[in-house]
């Protein structure tokens, strides 16, 4: 078991054969649902965790390039008539180019004044989005075309399972991929000591520019992908609270854990739909989360799992 | 040029409010290097317990200072059961503890009180002064003159108390501090009351000039944090220029250019101090910016 | 020509000149020493020999070309390697990756082939890893490959970083206090590694509060003294001068001969 997840891609298969196995034991269709969600967010957080975990650069203002990608492909798709997968790139080219050109005066910054400019650039993002009411609807939203793939449209949850599935498998895959190679490592290093990285010949700022630009492209495919699934679209996707969401699920789940990104989605996407009788309390146990997570298991839940289970300290 | 005068007046009000909220940051950030991000709550808190102990029938200045006596004892527990066992968390360790306190505290909030708008009535009625063709209610004096005697009762405090002279100790050099005898957890567990108190005493004093809710907190706080980083984290003179220019710059774009984007202009101007002037009007020490 | 030829160099901080007007040339080859007593300006010069200090005046050649405040990646790439009095180990990774970072300008950074992990890069990391396995071999720290960075002694962490040093094949290797916080035994260890290094043509630049060790392997001494040259020579020149033991030796011994 150790030796599986340990493994460059035995967790990658575990990922594959939950995938394969999970719908044998959903009841209905809501099921379903949620877990194509846990997908959607999981992808976010995988990205996410790049920039947080491995590269140590927090940012509080993911969700716009979530809310980007959703409403690249919602404005593009249902009002101009483009192809749902143009309209995705598209979105991941606007996301993309955004952070490109945000991301080296930003990133020059640390800890308290990069979580400052993250949040502004996400709040001016979700503003913008229920502002400009002619092209998005405004707060009430708005409705998006379904998601067609050459010629074949996406509909029905085990379509959207299997796609939404397959996209988590390759990110991850890609991730995982990233973290260990000469990328991966620099990444590290920048998190762990920026001056010993670039006497090392570590270039700190393109590399925070690379994995900040990775991120919120991961971010907005994945946005892309949610405005089909819902079928409709409102500001709050790209709300600061959204990107708070996102930030608690990588720590919770565990910084620089690629799987870890996974559990924490899974867990704070998943629990609120099923526990429904707490649906008021959906806040109060969003911050207890957060608030305990850090106290009683700063390293998250899958390193702190993996070290006590396995006595693995990777 | 009404006009202007009209802008000026309002963005002076909510910048007052701004600049006691940026206070709170500031004294939490110069005892304990860390930033408050639940700063905004404690401004809810003053609003919607003001209303809620009122309408239990408790008098209405009586019920104000209950509430930020409740802000007070928020603040400070926060600091002791989110800030103290955190001790060696990361910033960005910190930095989840606080926005998730204030999304419990927000929770807690819209379950114990409600999730509807309540307002207050105005201190001394709503018959406006008019000055240059504008109008000026009294409220916004009251504003004016209650955050022109908590900066001069700060001012005081830190330069004059020994209590006060601590603080300032330790923000400039805790270990220092803690080596000349001074109780830096102490220090840490004041500066949190006093910015639980002061942002509750905004909370107080906008409710009557706009409705509060209990999400009200987000943009209030996120905004006093602006304010504090434009005239400078730490520097209190700062965070009360600070405050003005980010209120009046946001009531002369809302008169100007766009009320949809009023919001928005925090958040630019913001940006642009962030890269173009990070230490801010009044800071003092740099930022680390390798 | 000097490897590296420094000339009225000079570096304020405030008011405070750490360095001042300092010139001294380093010929190819060997170990050179930079000593002086604490606050002498010899860590604020290898910030600046390396990058992480801008000076203030004067300029600094490495094969002719002025380097005077370049940034440290790019004097990476030039062949200039460090380590740090203070360790700086990335504690977030392997032994053996540290390593890896350490020769990261030699590996393939291309973003694709890393995503994709296409046979290239898969053949270029294997190479990079058995140079890495060789290097910790060097310095002694082979059994600890596989282990995080953090489960690691301080001596052995000290070597770690001159192995991440090496891994980037510098032509100028500059070691701050590689011995400090060392025993005896380690001490020996390193002075064996930094022999066997110059043995192989490279130059190094030592800063060293242990007197033994630099007198042991010392080709070349500077002595500093308050940001300015005090002396300069071979071991035993600097040893027999006056305005060293004046400055520097006599002020140990006042301390209780306790190594400065």
């Amino acid at each position: 078991m150790r030796r599986l997840l340990g493994s460059h891609h035995g967790g990658l298969v575990l990922l594959v054969l939950a995938i394969l196995l999970m719908p044998l034991g959903f009841p209905n269709s809501f099921y379903f649902d949620v877990a194509i969600n846990v997908g959607i967010a999981a992808i976010v957080c995988i990205g996410l965790n790049l920039l947080i975990g491995y590269a140590g650069q927090i940012s509080l203002g993911h969700a716009g390039f979530f809310g980007i990608g959703a409403y690249a492909s919602a404005i593009l798709t249902s009002t101009h008539g483009w192809p749902p997968l143009l309209a995705l790139l598209a979105g991941i080219l606007l996301s993309g180019g955004i952070a490109f050109a945000v991301a080296r005066p930003i990133l020059a910054l640390k800890g308290h004044y990069l979580a400052m400019a993250t949040l502004g650039l996400g709040i001016i993002i979700s503003i913008v989005l229920s502002q400009e009411v002619a092209l998005t609807g405004g707060p009430d939203g708005m409705p998006v075309d379904p998601l067609t793939l050459f010629g074949f449209e996406i509909s029905g949850t085990w379509s959207w399972y299997w796609l939404v599935g397959g996209t988590l498998v390759l990110v991850t895959w890609l991730a995982l991929n990233l973290v260990d190679s000469p990328i991966g490592r620099a990444l590290r290093a920048v998190h762990s000591s920026e001056i010993a990285a670039r006497v090392c010949g570590v270039d700190t700022t393109a590399y925070k520019v690379l994995v900040f630009v990775v991120s919120a492209v991961i971010a907005s495919l994945a946005g892309s992908l949610f405005a089909h699934f819902s079928g409709w679209l409102t500001p709050d996707e790209a709300d600061f609270l959204r990107s708070i969401q996102f930030v608690t699920m990588v720590v919770l789940g565990g910084m620089a854990s690629t799987f870890g990104a996974i559990v924490g989605a899974a867990l704070l996407t998943a629990l609120p739909q099923f526990l429904t009788v707490f649906q008021n309390y959906e806040h109060v146990m969003l911050g207890l989360v957060m608030v305990l997570t850090m106290i009683f298991m700063p390293r998250g839940l899958v390193p702190t799992l993996a070290l006590r289970f396995f006595g693995d300290r990777s | 040029m009404t006009e202007f005068f009209q802008f000026l007046f309002s963005g002076l009000t909510v910048g007052a409010i701004y600049a006691l909220i940026a206070l709170g940051f500031s004294l939490i950030y110069n005892a304990s290097h860390l930033i408050n991000f639940a700063q905004g709550e404690f401004v809810m808190i003053g609003g919607m317990a003001t209303v809620f102990f009122a309408a239990a029938g408790i008098e209405l200045p009586l019920a104000a200072v209950l509430a930020v006596l409740l802000a007070v004892v928020v603040a400070v527990a926060i600091e002791r059961l989110g800030i103290a066992p955190a001790k060696g968390t990361s910033a960005v360790g910190l930095i989840i503890i606080t926005i998730g306190a204030a999304i419990l505290i927000r929770g807690l909030a819209g379950i114990v009180w409600d999730r509807n708008f309540h307002s207050l009535p105005p201190i001394s009625g709503e018959e406006p002064l008019v000055i240059m063709g504008a109008t000026l209610l009294p409220q916004s004096l009251w504003i004016f003159g209650v955050t022109a005697v908590i900066a001069l009762l700060l001012w005081f405090f830190f330069a004059k108390t020994l209590w006060g002279k601590a603080m300032m100790a330790t923000a400039y050099n805790p270990l220092a501090a803690q080596l000349v005898g001074i109780d830096t957890r102490k220090v840490v567990l004041v500066s949190f009351a006093l910015a639980g108190a002061l942002g509750a005493l905004a909370g107080v004093l906008i409710t009557p000039l706009a409705p509060t809710h209990f999400q009200v907190g987000v943009m209030l706080g996120l905004k006093g944090f602006a304010a504090a980083i434009v005239g400078g984290l730490g520097s209190g003179l700062g965070a009360i220029v600070g405050g003005l220019v980010i209120g009046i710059a946001e009531a002369m774009a809302a008169g100007y250019l766009s009320s949809a984007y009023k919001d928005a202009v925090a958040f630019v101007i913001i940006l642009l101090f962030l890269v173009l002037w990070p230490s801010g009007l009044f800071g003092l020490r740099g930022i680390e910016r390798v | 020509m000097s490897l590296l030829l420094v000339e009225r160099l000079t570096r304020s901080f405030g008011g405070v000149r750490a360095v001042q007007d300092l010139s001294f040339a380093i010929p190819e080859g060997g170990i050179h020493s930079i000593i002086g007593p604490n606050g002498a300006g010899k860590t604020t010069l290898f910030n600046m020999i390396s990058g992480v200090l801008r000076p203030t005046r004067g300029t600094i050649r490495f094969r002719g070309e002025n380097i005077a405040g370049l940034p440290p990646e790019r004097l990476a790439a030039r062949g200039i390697s460090r380590t740090f009095q203070n360790l700086q180990i990335f504690f977030n990774m392997s032994v053996l990756e540290n390593v890896l970072l350490g020769g990261h300008l030699g590996l393939d950074r291309n973003v694709w082939r890393a995503l994709f992990r296409l046979p290239r890069l898969r053949a270029a990391e294997r190479r990079a890893r058995a140079e890495a396995e060789a290097l910790l071999e060097r310095v002694g720290l082979a059994e600890w490959s596989d282990a995080p960075a953090d489960s690691l002694p301080y001596g052995a962490l000290k070597r770690l970083e001159i192995a991440r040093a090496l891994a980037a094949r510098p032509e100028l290797l500059l070691l701050d206090e590689p011995a400090a916080g060392c025993n005896e035994k380690e001490t020996r260890e390193i002075e064996t590694l930094l022999k066997s290094l110059v043995a192989d043509g490279m130059t190094i630049v030592l800063v060293e509060h242990d007197m033994r060790l630099v007198m042991n392997v010392s080709d070349h001494i500077i002595v500093l003294d308050h940001g300015r040259m005090l002396a300069e020579g071979r071991a035993e020149e600097v040893r027999e001068n006056p305005a060293v033991i004046e400055a520097y030796l006599g002020q140990a011994a006042v301390a209780g001969g306790h190594a400065p």
